[in-house]
C-alpha cells in the first residue's frame, strides 16, 4: 500500500511538467484550463504521496539514474518529507483553485501563461527539494526553486518586477553558493555525495563550524530570515497573488525544512554558539517582521512582513532545539522541534490565506491601505479570510496559530530549565520578544483590518468579492485554520510522527497524554504537566456570547442611526487611517525602527512606501557602495598592459596561498 | 472531582457576578480619599441594570462586527474567569487552558473590541483603539514573563499548579524574584485596567482617554456588556495577583483531605481579603499620582517589562542555588 507513494509522486511531477509545458506553449483558454487542472491533479498526487509516507513505518527510497560515478540521484520519502509534501499539496490545491480569478492582475494571456508555467516549475522543484536524497539533486531542486521564483517576478515586465527579481537572484545565489560549499565540504569528508554517506560523516573543528554557518547563511537566504529577508518585501507587490501564496506559503518554508534536514540529519550537532546565532537571527526576524508591518502602506507588503515574522519563529524553534540537543536534553529538543513543525504548518496556511485574500482585495479595489475602506460588507470571504489568517499568525485561540504559539512557549519554558548560563540569560528575553511580537502583531492586525474592511468605503471604491474557485479557496483555507486549531492534538500527533526519523530518541514527549479519552486525544494538545483544548475554550466563549446575544435580543431592539463623531457625521475621508493608527506604536518602537529620528519622518518628496527599513539603510546600501567601490578599484587590473596583468596575478596568488596556509 | 468542578464553576459565576462590585468599591474608595462621598458601592449594578434594559443604537455604516463584538468580548472574559483558580485549586476550565491560554483569551477579547471601534467610521473611537492596542502590546510580554517566572517554581505553565506551589511554599522563599514579578504584574494590571497613571476611568468624553474613547460608539446593552466585561477582566487579573503572586494563600487541591466546604470558605475569604487589599493599594496609588502623558506611559511599562525579565532570570538562578 505504502509503496504507491512513489508512483503518486512521480505522476505529480509529471503533471507539473506537462502543465508547465501546456501553459508555456498555448495561450488558448483550453490550455489555461488544462494547466490548472493538471496543477489540481499534481496537488492531489502530492497529498496522497505525502499521507502514505506519513503512514509508512520506514522511509521509501529509490534510485533514479546514474550519471558516471558522481552520484546515484536517490529519492527518499521519509515522514518529514511526507509532511512537507502534504503541506505543499494542500496549499497548491487552493492556489490552483484561485489561479484563474486572481491572475487578472498580470495583464495579457501571454504573461498569465508564463506565470502559470513558472508556478508549475516551482511546484516540481519544491517536490524535488523535499524528496531529494543526494547533494546534486538537492542543489538542483533549490536552483529550480530560485530560478522559477525569479521568473515569476520578472514576467510582469515592469521595472519594479525586474529590480525585485534581481535582488532576489543576488540573495538566493549567494545563499546557494554558501549551501553548495557547505555540502561539498561535508561530502569531501564523507567520501560520497548521497545523504546516506553525509549522515555518517563527522566534520569537526574549524571546517565543521564553517559548514554549519555556511548552511545557515544558505537557508536564511532561501527562507527569508533577517537580515536576508529583503527580497520578500520587494517580491509581494510585483507578483500575482497565487504565486505570492505559493512562494510565501511553501517555498519560504522549504527553506525552513532545509534547515531542519541540514542541521538535524546531515551535519553533526553544531555547537551552542551556532544555536545562539540562529536564535538571535530568528528573534530579529520576529521583531522586525512585525515592526515593518507597522510602517507598510501596501496591503500585500504587510503579508510579506508577516511571512518574515513566521519564519523567524520557526528559526527560534530550530535554534532552541539545537541548543537543547547540544546540552543533551533530548526531551526539550523534541518539544522544540515539534513546536517548530507545528509553527511551520500554521504559518503556511495563514500566509497562503493572507496572500490570496490580499490578492482578492487588490483585484477589487487596490492595495493602498489609506484608500481602502468598508470592504467587509461587499467582500465577506476575503475579509473573513484575512481576519482569521491574522488572528492565527498572532496566536489567538482557537486557530492553528494558537496551538503553534502554545507549543513554542512550552518549548521555551522547558528550555529555561536547561543548565548553562546561555539558556538562562537568553531564553527569557527570547520569550519576551516572541510575545511582544505577537502582541504587536495584533496591533498590526487591527491596523490593517479596521481601516480596510470596516467603516465606510474611502475614495469611492466599493470593491466586489472575488468569485469562482478563488472564493472557494478563501473559505477552504479559513476552514482549515479553524479545524486545525480545534483538532490541535491531532496536528501535534502528526508533527510528532513526522519528526520520528530525526534522531531525537522517542519523540513522544509532545504527546504525553497517552491515557486520555478519545475526544481529548484529538482536541487537547498536551505538553509536560499541562494541556490546552482551544476548541473547548472557544466553544465555551462563543456559547456564552450566543446566550447573551439571544437574551439581549428579546429585551430591546437594536436601532440604527447616522454615525456621530463629536457633533458631526464623519465623512468617509475623516475616518482614522492605518498610518494614524500605527503612530503610537511607531513612536514607542522608534529606536528600533530608525535610530535618531523621532517619528520616521519623511524627507521632502518622499512617499511612505519609499521609506527603507533600518536593515536596508544600514546594511544593504553601505554594502552596495563598498561593492561598487571594489569594482572601481579592480578596474585598473583590466588595463591591458602586461605589467598590470602580471601584478594582478601575483597579488591574487599570494592572497590565495596565504588563505590556504591560514586555513590549514 | 465532579464536585470540585461544580465548586469551581460556581466560583467563576460568583466572580462574574461580583465583578461590578469591585468597580464600585474602587470608585467609592477613591472618592473617599479625595474627600467626596462618592456614589456608593452598589452604583455599578444600578448603572449596569439601566444600560442592560436599553436597546443599543448602532451606526448606519456598521457591519455585523458591531452587533457581535460586545457579546464576544463578554464571552471571552467569562471564559477567562473560568480559567483562573479562585478558592478551589483549579479553575473550572483548567483542563482546557493554562497561563498561555488565559493571555490568549484576554488578547482575543481586546482584539475584537479594538476592531469594533472602527466599525462606525468615527475617528474618536479608532484613536482610543490605537492607544488601547499600544498599551496592550507593551503589557502582554510583561504578564507572560511574570507568569513564567511564577511557573518555574511549579514546573508548569498551568495556573492551578502555580497557585498550589505558592500556597505550599508560603512566605518562605519569597525572594527578590517574586518581589520583582509582583511589581511587574501590578504595574501591568494597573495599565490593563485603565487606572490613573495610564488612564482615568472617571472621565468619559476626553480625547486622551483609552477605554472611554474605545467605548465611544457603544450604547445601551452593548455598552453595559462591555463595561461588565471590563470589570470581569479587572477582577480576574486581581485574583491572579492574589493567588499567584502574593504568598500566604490557601488553595484547596483536588484529592487532598482538606477539600471540605470549611477549607474552601477559608481559602475564598483569604482571596477576597487579598483582592480588597490590592484594590485599596491601587486606590492609594491613584490618589497619590497624576496621570501620565500618553507617550510617557510606555516608559513605565518598559520598567515593568525589565522587572519581569530580571525577575525571571533571578528565579532561574535562585532555583539552582
Amino acid at each position: 500500500m505504502t509503496q504507491a507513494a512513489l508512483p503518486l509522486l512521480v505522476s505529480a511531477l509529471a503533471a507539473h511538467s506537462l502543465g508547465g509545458l501546456v501553459a508555456f506553449v498555448t495561450r488558448r483558454r483550453v490550455g489555461r484550463w488544462l494547466s490548472d487542472a493538471l496543477a489540481l491533479l499534481a496537488a492531489a498526487g502530492l497529498i496522497g504521496a505525502g499521507s502514505l509516507a506519513l503512514l509508512a513505518e520506514a522511509p521509501l527510497t529509490t534510485s533514479v539514474a546514474r550519471l558516471g560515478n558522481l552520484s546515484s540521484y536517490r529519492l527518499r520519502v521519509d515522514r518529514l518529507a511526507g509532511l512537507m509534501l502534504v503541506l505543499q499539496g494542500v496549499i497548491e490545491w487552493f492556489v490552483a483553485l484561485a489561479m484563474p480569478r486572481l491572475l487578472v492582475t498580470e495583464g495579457d494571456e501571454r504573461r498569465q501563461g508564463l506565470v502559470r508555467a513558472a508556478c508549475h516549475v516551482l511546484g516540481a522543484a519544491l517536490t524535488l527539494v523535499f524528496v531529494a536524497d543526494d547533494t546534486l539533486l538537492w542543489i538542483a531542486g533549490w536552483q529550480g526553486v530560485a530560478v522559477s521564483s525569479f521568473l515569476v517576478m520578472v514576467v510582469s515586465g515592469d521595472r519594479a518586477g525586474r529590480r525585485a527579481g534581481f535582488g532576489y537572484a543576488v540573495i538566493t545565489q549567494v545563499g546557494l553558493a554558501c549551501l553548495m560549499a557547505a555540502l561539498l565540504l561535508l561530502a569531501r569528508d564523507a567520501g560520497g555525495l548521497d545523504f546516506a554517506a553525509l549522515r555518517a560523516a563527522t566534520v569537526h573543528g574549524r571546517p565543521g563550524l564553517f559548514v554549519a554557518f555556511a548552511g545557515l547563511v544558505g537557508f536564511a537566504a532561501l527562507a527569508g530570515l533577517a537580515p536576508l529577508h529583503l527580497w520578500l518585501r520587494y517580491l509581494n507587490p510585483v507578483v500575482a497573488a497565487p504565486a505570492a501564496a505559493l512562494i510565501g506559503g511553501v517555498a519560504v518554508l522549504a527553506g525552513a525544512f532545509g534547515m531542519v534536514r541540514f542541521s538535524f540529519e546531515l551535519v553533526p550537532p553544531p555547537s551552542w554558539q551556532w544555536s545562539v546565532v540562529v536564535i538571535v537571527l530568528g528573534c530579529a526576524s520576529v521583531l522586525y517582521g512585525v515592526l515593518y508591518a507597522l510602517l507598510e502602506r501596501d496591503l500585500v507588503r504587510v503579508v510579506a512582513c508577516f511571512a518574515v515574522h513566521g519564519v523567524g519563529l520557526i528559526f527560534v524553534g530550530i535554534g532552541v532545539a539545537s541548543l537543547a540537543r547540544a546540552e543533551g536534553a533530548q526531551g526539550v529538543a523534541a518539544l522544540a522541534l515539534g513546536a517548530t513543525l507545528m509553527q511551520l504548518l500554521a504559518h503556511a496556511g495563514a500566509i497562503a490565506l493572507m496572500a490570496l485574500a490580499a490578492g482578492a482585495v487588490r483585484v477589487a479595489a487596490g492595495a493602498d491601505l489609506e484608500r481602502l475602506g468598508g470592504l467587509a460588507r461587499t467582500m465577506p470571504a476575503s475579509s473573513t479570510g484575512f481576519v482569521l489568517a491574522l488572528a492565527s499568525v498572532c496566536g489567538l485561540p482557537p486557530l492553528l496559530g494558537f496551538a503553534a504559539h502554545w507549543a513554542v512557549v512550552q518549548a521555551l519554558f522547558r528550555g529555561l530549565g536547561l543548565h548553562g548560563d546561555v539558556a538562562r540569560l537568553l531564553l527569557p528575553a527570547v520569550l519576551g520578544v516572541v510575545v511582544l511580537a505577537s502582541a504587536a502583531g495584533l496591533g498590526v492586525a487591527v491596523r490593517v483590518l479596521g481601516p480596510v474592511f470596516l467603516g465606510r468605503p474611502r475614495a469611492g471604491r466599493e470593491g466586489r468579492e472575488i468569485g469562482g474557485g478563488a472564493r472557494l479557496a478563501l473559505w477552504g483555507l479559513s476552514l482549515l485554520l479553524i479545524v486545525g486549531g480545534a483538532a490541535a492534538g491531532a496536528v501535534g500527533a502528526l508533527t510528532t510522527r513526522a519528526m520520528a526519523g530525526l534522531g531525537l530518541g522517542d519523540a513522544a514527549t509532545l504527546a504525553a497524554g497517552a491515557g486520555r479519552a478519545a475526544l481529548q486525544r484529538t482536541t487537547v494538545l498536551a505538553g509536560p504537566a499541562t494541556s490546552v483544548a482551544p476548541a473547548v475554550l472557544t466553544g465555551v466563549g462563543i456559547a456564552i456570547a450566543l446566550l447573551v446575544w439571544l437574551g439581549g435580543r428579546g429585551a430591546a431592539r437594536v436601532r440604527r442611526g447616522p454615525s456621530w463623531s463629536g457633533g458631526a457625521t464623519p465623512s468617509s475621508d475623516a475616518q482614522y487611517t492605518a498610518s494614524a493608527f500605527a503612530q503610537p506604536l511607531r513612536h514607542v518602537f522608534r529606536k528600533l525602527l530608525w535610530p535618531g529620528t523621532v517619528l520616521a519622518r519623511l524627507r521632502p518628496g518622499e512617499r511612505p512606501e519609499q521609506q527603507v527599513g533600518v536593515v536596508e539603510a544600514r546594511v544593504y546600501v553601505p554594502l552596495r557602495r563598498v561593492l561598487l567601490w571594489v569594482g572601481e578599484v579592480a578596474r585598473w587590473a583590466q588595463r591591458e598592459t602586461v605589467l598590470h596583468c602580471l601584478t594582478y596575478v601575483f597579488i591574487m596568488l599570494v592572497t590565495l596561498l596565504a588563505a590556504v596556509m591560514l586555513w590549514a | 472531582m465532579t464536585g470540585l468542578l461544580a465548586v469551581a464553576a460556581a466560583e467563576a459565576l460568583l466572580l462574574v457576578l461580583a465583578a461590578p462590585l469591585l468597580g464600585g468599591l474602587a470608585r467609592t474608595l477613591r472618592a473617599r480619599l479625595e474627600g467626596r462621598r462618592g456614589p456608593g458601592v452598589l452604583q455599578s449594578y444600578r448603572d449596569l441594570g439601566k444600560l442592560m434594559r436599553r436597546g443599543p443604537v448602532i451606526s448606519d455604516d456598521a457591519s455585523g462586527v458591531s452587533l457581535m463584538a460586545p457579546a464576544l468580548v463578554f464571552g471571552a472574559m467569562v471564559t477567562a474567569a473560568a480559567l483562573v483558580p479562585i478558592g478551589a485549586g483549579w479553575g473550572a476550565l483548567a483542563f482546557a487552558g493554562d497561563a498561555v491560554a488565559l493571555l490568549g483569551v484576554l488578547a482575543a477579547g481586546r482584539f475584537v473590541l479594538a476592531l469594533a471601534a472602527f466599525d462606525a467610521g468615527g475617528a474618536l473611537a479608532a484613536g482610543g483603539s490605537a492607544r488601547e492596542v499600544t498599551i496592550g502590546t507593551l503589557l502582554m510580554p510583561t504578564l507572560m514573563l511574570a507568569l513564567v517566572s511564577a511557573g518555574l517554581a511549579a514546573g508548569s505553565t498551568g495556573l492551578g499548579p502555580m497557585a498550589a506551589a505558592l500556597a505550599q511554599r508560603g512566605f518562605q522563599g519569597a525572594g527578590e524574584a517574586q518581589v520583582l514579578a509582583l511589581a511587574a504584574v501590578a504595574l501591568a494590571v494597573l495599565a490593563d485596567t485603565g487606572r490613573i497613571p495610564f488612564d482615568d476611568p472617571d472621565t468619559r468624553l476626553e480625547l486622551a482617554m483609552t477605554q472611554g474613547a474605545l467605548w465611544r460608539d457603544l450604547s445601551g446593552r452593548h455598552l453595559g456588556l462591555v463595561r461588565w466585561a471590563a470589570d470581569v477582566e479587572q477582577l480576574v487579573l486581581l485574583v491572579l495577583i492574589a493567588n499567584i503572586f502574593i504568598p500566604g494563600g490557601r488553595v484547596v487541591v483536588p484529592g487532598a483531605d482538606s477539600s471540605t466546604l470549611a477549607a474552601l470558605a477559608i481559602a475564598l475569604a483569604i482571596v477576597v481579603g487579598k483582592v480588597v487589599a490590592v484594590t485599596v493599594g491601587y486606590a492609594l496609588v491613584e490618589r497619590a499620582t497624576a496621570r501620565l502623558r500618553f507617550f510617557r506611559a510606555p516608559d513605565l511599562l518598559g520598567v515593568a517589562f525589565a522587572a519581569a525579565l530580571v525577575g525571571t532570570i533571578f528565579a532561574l538562578y535562585g532555583g539552582a542555588a
